[in-house]
């Protein structure tokens, strides 16, 4: 399994080559560098955007400035930034660590929640359990986002008025400065992670849910399940030690490939709560066309994959041994 | 100053938002000149001169004990220096500091500074310090008018020295480029200085206590990133800052207007909103279709409905080169038909000229089509988005087509020449002559685009008069001459002012003496404090 | 031939007998088809065009103007049927390009296997490992916001999904006796696909399209919130949606309606697809993948 999935991840690096090199000349064309230098009223000379332009490595021809940037990554170095005094690398993990938070955060909230959600379903399959349950699923699929968020925050800035104190904050990841002391300061993160958490986790809840949903009610019709209750075991015993158990297996592998997903997901809900993790990153990058920073999020986010997908692959294998060595 | 302060307490903490991430330190810069960048830098760097809220420019009583024009042949301003004037960390502010500031904002003496404006220090012979460097003798060796813009936003010569050696061209490229660049600042000479730079791209300031100036009331002001100015309001409304300065809008308005214990301002800036037409289009460089084009325009209704959608007061701007409200403002358009939403008189215009296909396909007396008009709208301006929607619809009747192109970056279009209609925002200053020579001076021959003569507009009696008031010593004159260029420019349509911007200020009604200024609200960040109760 | 047989083992009429079974599908399906009618009928009688600057400027919902107007006086309610019209398209052009992109690059995949099968599955799994999102920023912020390029960008990222399935299914059909026989008896390989792989695909593939389509609009969504999306003075139910966050609380009425129909089309579109894979596939009453 492991030599699978290590031959797997030989395999996409040329494929992950080549798509640098592809969004490395879109982004490249997409826009001007300079421009927001060049838009400056008063306006700035010619000769200080040349020199602008030779730190960006605008006066090599783009096939070049690939090839630096190849060069560079190899040694570290992730190129030039148009903001002059950011340096992609220690940017970019930093803001790594505070998305890393949200997304752990939200994978939790939206496995408990799916996995709590889909067995209460396929336990009560065909009652108004489950068919509340299994419509919040759907509405949670149909909702654009971004747009549950705005509403989740506006909440949140009602619920803080109507108990007259700050219990949720709406901007950013903790305060600028914060409280002294291990409690109030835990307290502070808390308060500013709740509401994007709920708004990044509805985003995987819904289909996991249903996911669940399916393979317990697979496992419940099962011959071994049956099995177990013909030899008088107690359905409560049954359910946990054998059917969520197995039930769980598929569902285990699903977040894992999803879990990439909420990077994605995770750049509406930055911008919305204004926090400066990878999405918002990505998104002034993208923006003022800072090919470097662009560059150095899709290398980090591809590499992410890669090894989420092989994560996913290696617990299949683990926690499915009728799958050992069956696949090509 | 203008306002009298309100009773305050001393101490205490406020949050400012700010909207651009900080990419550049250097305000002087031309990558640091941001709003951001500028808040900041109000509380950092001392500046000869002061623009007050209402437009008007006054010596900083606290850096000089005097400036004058001593002699005007070789024009020469003598500053004298306030005795105690010093940096946070205990360094006099002196000659070199002026110096250092006029050699890397001339070209000439540093050309590869990356300048933000080079305006009037490219005018500067010589500047030299006496009596201890306490005394600043600057000599032109050719006449600025407008000498009082100099000097403004100082960065510390002894600083720059640690950046590189600031006697040599390069070296001071090195401090100017790069380590007053990259390095966030850890010297003042205002009020506060810089604690942190957060990793969330948020700056603590704190009283600066070895400042010259009156002590400050608040202990400390925080600048905390918002770059959604949507979001700003409801950070405002859940307590999270004390202050946003965004770019206004209606729903910001309302949202703002509903929050209990919130003041706000809403007023003119020092930014004109005005529509360019492309003289490098062939079909545009018939006045004619430019005058019918302007004359079509209902400029009140769209005006009403764009920025009167927030600011009722908001009037169609009547003037290029001067802003409502100072001196030389005066209607130079009425009376030429600009804005008239006039689509008879337009229609009138173009029959006269020979035009056919009136209404229905616009075709020129030589029988060539007017082709459609591109114009080109920033993706993230909501504002000038609707303002080319009226464009376009104002147009239609006369049998012109104007194709809205949404475009990430206007800019772009403008210098690859694709466009033939664009509204844009251009910053004035009390300092007119300076400004606006970039504006409205011809290209060079040859040249399609230059800077910031958005139209490549070109007139020759105009250019005169514009230089002639940037060296003129006397400011009758100067008027005369910037009031001559204005008829000038009105009567030849190419620009059709829009209208004065306005800047939108909120803060928790518990902070006072804070308001909306020509140089930012931050301008007078020492008088800020927290009300008595 | 067998072949034959295994397409009649499901014969439409049941298949729509199973699917009526489906109550919610039947009803999204009927919800569905009111609202796409009303989209591209009610446009042609309504007083207001959606470009029209009507003098009311951001008035609440009144008979004359059902879902109020913005700041310039546009009607709502004729933008968001023009949003719904124009969303709709941009839903169906992904699906239709990336349901015909991904079913002959998957059922090229299954049905040759070997390396040609590694080759073309890998450039699979690398346009699925790619944040949807933040490549399909990328790619139109790179476009000027026509319809059709945020289609096209959002079909380059989302074929990959159904040449996986068709592939699925294909290489589940190839090692069919029927295929070797259709084989032994001289049939090409072009044909052998044309009538054998394709009709087994045909379900498969129209559930996936389905679930694209609810896809692709909240995709678009998302673009536009982000800026990068369809671009004024086009319209679409993701622009309306986004130009009005910031007007949750001060004109509700720009914010909640267009967000309502992306919902509701959205659901249906989702309903409809699970209607239709227990139609398809009664006994295997699982959802994705």
């Amino acid at each position: 399994m492991l030599i699978y999935g290590l031959r797997r991840l030989v395999v996409s690096v040329p494929i992950v080559f080549m798509s640098t090199f592809l969004v490395f000349v879109m982004v490249s064309l997409s826009g001007d560098p300079l421009a927001n230098l060049k838009s400056r009223t008063p306006p700035v000379s010619p000769q200080v955007i040349a020199v602008e332009g030779r730190r960006l490595h605008l006066d090599h021809p783009l096939l070049e400035r690939y090839a630096m940037w190849l060069g560079g990554i190899v040694r570290g170095d992730f190129g030039p930034s148009v903001a002059a005094n950011e340096r992609i690398g220690p940017e970019i993990v930093a803001r790594l660590g505070v998305t890393l938070r949200l997304i752990a955060a939200a994978f939790v909230l939206a496995l408990l929640l799916a996995v709590v959600a889909g067995v209460i379903s396929a336990l009560k399959q065909h009652t108004w359990w489950d068919h509340g349950l299994s419509f919040l699923a759907f509405v949670s699929l149909a909702m654009p986002s971004f747009w549950f968020a705005v509403l989740l925050k506006d909440g949140g800035v009602q619920l803080n008025a109507a108990f007259g104190r700050q219990i949720f904050s709406t901007v950013g990841e903790r305060s600028v400065v914060a409280p002294d002391g291990v409690v109030p300061r835990s307290l502070d993160v808390l308060g500013h992670l709740v509401l994007p958490t709920l708004a990044l986790a509805i985003v995987s809840f819904g289909a996991w849910s249903r996911y669940q949903r399916a393979s317990m009610l697979d496992v419940l019709t099962s011959d071994y399940i049956r099995l177990a209750r013909a030899k008088g075991l107690s359905r409560r015993r049954v359910i946990v030690r054998h059917a969520l158990r197995n039930a769980l297996i598929p569902l285990v592998t699903v977040t894992a490939l999803d879990a990439a997903a909420l990077l994605s997901g995770a750049v509406l809900v930055e911008t919305v709560f204004q926090w400066r993790g990878m999405g918002d990153y990505l998104v002034v990058a993208i923006k003022r066309t800072d090919v470097y920073a662009v560059m150095a999020w899709l290398v980090i986010a591809a590499t992410a994959v890669v090894v989420f997908n092989l994560v996913a692959d290696l617990l299949y294998g683990m926690l499915d041994p009728r799958i050992r060595g069956e696949r090509r | 100053m203008v306002n009298s302060a309100a009773a305050v307490k001393s101490g205490g903490t406020a949050t400012y938002t700010i909207t651009l991430p900080i990419t550049n330190w250097n305000v002087l810069n031309a990558g640091g000149a941001t709003y951001s960048v500028i808040d900041i830098s109000n509380l950092l760097e001392p500046s000869a001169y002061l623009v007050q809220p209402d437009g008007s420019v006054v010596m900083n009583d606290q850096l000089l004990k005097s400036a004058t024009e001593v002699k005007s042949d070789p024009q020469t301003i003598k500053y004298e220096i306030n005795p105690n004037a010093k940096w946070s960390d205990g360094t006099p502010i002196d000659a070199s500091d002026f110096i250092y500031n006029w050699q890397v904002q001339d070209p000439r003496q540093c050309p590869a500074c990356a300048m933000a404006l080079a305006a009037g220090y490219d005018r500067i012979k010589t500047v030299t310090g006496s009596n201890g460097g306490k005394t600043v003798t600057v000599v032109f060796d050719t006449p600025f008018s407008e000498w009082q813009s100099l000097f403004s936003t100082l960065l510390p010569a002894h600083v720059a020295a640690t950046y590189g050696p600031v006697g040599t061209p390069a070296g001071r490229a090195k401090s100017f480029n790069e380590g007053f660049v990259k390095n966030p600042p850890k010297w003042s000479g205002g009020p506060f200085r810089v604690d942190q730079f957060t990793s969330d791209g948020s700056v603590v300031t704190v009283r600066n206590d070895n400042w010259y100036g009156p002590r400050s009331n608040l202990d400390s002001i925080v600048f905390r990133l918002i770059t959604d100015p949507a979001e700003q309001p409801t950070a405002l409304r859940n307590g999270e800052v004390d202050v946003i300065f965004p770019t206004p809008g209606v729903d910001l308005l309302k949202q703002v207007q509903a929050i209990d214990g919130v003041a706000y301002q809403m007023s003119p800036a020092p930014q004109v909103r005005d529509l360019y037409l492309n003289m490098n289009a062939d079909a545009l460089k018939d006045k004619a279709l430019r005058q019918a084009i302007f004359t079509a325009i209902d400029l009140p209704g769209l005006v009403k409905k764009t920025i009167g959608q927030f600011d009722p007061t908001a009037k169609p701007l009547k003037d290029h080169l001067f802003l409502p409200g100072t001196p030389g403002y005066a209607d130079d358009v009425t009376a030429l038909g600009y804005g008239a939403g006039d689509a008879a008189a337009a229609k009138d215009i173009l029959k006269s000229a020979g035009y056919s296909g009136i209404g229905t396909k616009l075709v020129a007396p030589g029988g060539k089509a007017v082709p459609e008009l591109r114009m080109p709208v920033s993706n993230a301006n909501s504002l000038a988005k609707d303002e080319a929607q009226l464009i376009k619809a104002a147009l239609a009747p006369l049998g012109i087509t104007v194709a809205v192109k949404p475009s990430p970056n206007p800019l772009g279009n403008l210098q690859d020449g694709t466009w033939e209609i664009l509204d844009g925002t251009l910053g004035e200053s009390p300092f007119v002559a300076s400004m606006n020579q970039a504006y409205y001076s011809s290209c060079p021959t040859g040249v399609k685009f230059c800077n910031f003569n958005v139209s490549n507009y070109g007139n020759s009696e105009v250019d005169k008069r514009l230089s002639g008031a940037l060296s003129t010593p006397d400011p009758a004159k100067a008027m005369q001459l910037l009031k001559e260029a204005n008829g000038l420019i009105a009567a030849d349509y190419v620009v059709l002012p829009l209208y004065q911007q306005r800047y939108f200020l909120a803060y928790k009604t518990s902070l006072a003496n804070i308001r909306n200024a020509y140089s930012f609200p931050t301008y007078n960040s020492e008088q800020w404090g927290f009300r008595k109760e | 031939m067998r072949g034959t047989q295994l397409q009649r083992r499901r014969p439409p009429r049941r298949l729509v007998r199973r699917f009526l079974a489906h109550r919610p599908a039947v009803a999204s399906l009927v919800v569905l088809t009111i609202v796409v009618v009303a989209a591209f009928a009610v446009p042609l009688v309504w007083q207001y065009s959606y470009a029209d600057i009507t003098p009311d400027s951001s008035v609440p919902p009144s008979l004359d103007h059902p879902f109020g107007t913005d700041n310039l006086g546009h009607d709502a309610f004729a933008q968001v049927l023009r949003g719904i019209q124009r969303s709709l398209e941009i839903s169906v052009l992904v699906a239709l390009v990336s349901g015909l992109v991904g079913t002959v690059w998957g059922s090229l995949a299954g049905y040759y296997g070997g390396r040609v099968d590694s080759l073309l599955m890998r450039t699979c799994d690398l346009v699925l490992t790619l944040p949807l999102l933040a490549v399909a920023a990328v790619l139109a912020n790179a476009t000027s916001g026509s319809w059709w390029l945020v289609a096209l960008v959002l079909s380059a990222l989302s074929w990959a999904l159904i040449a996986r399935v068709v592939r699925g299914v294909v290489l589940s059909v190839r090692e069919k006796e029927f295929i070797e026989a259709a084989r032994a008896l001289g049939s090409t390989d072009l044909r052998i696909i044309a009538t054998h792989v394709v009709p087994n695909v045909v379900g498969p593939v129209t559930v996936t399209v389905t679930i694209l389509l609810s896809t692709a609009i909240l995709a678009e969504t998302a673009l536009s919130y982000l800026g990068f999306g369809v671009q004024a003075p086009d319209v679409s139910l993701g622009l309306l949606v986004s130009a009005s966050s910031t007007a949750v609380s001060t004109r509700p009425w720009l914010f909640y309606f267009p967000g309502l129909f992306i919902i509701v089309i959205a659901l249906a579109v989702n309903f409809i697809g699970d209607g239709l894979r227990e139609a398809l596939d009664p006994k295997q009453n699982r959802v994705r993948r």
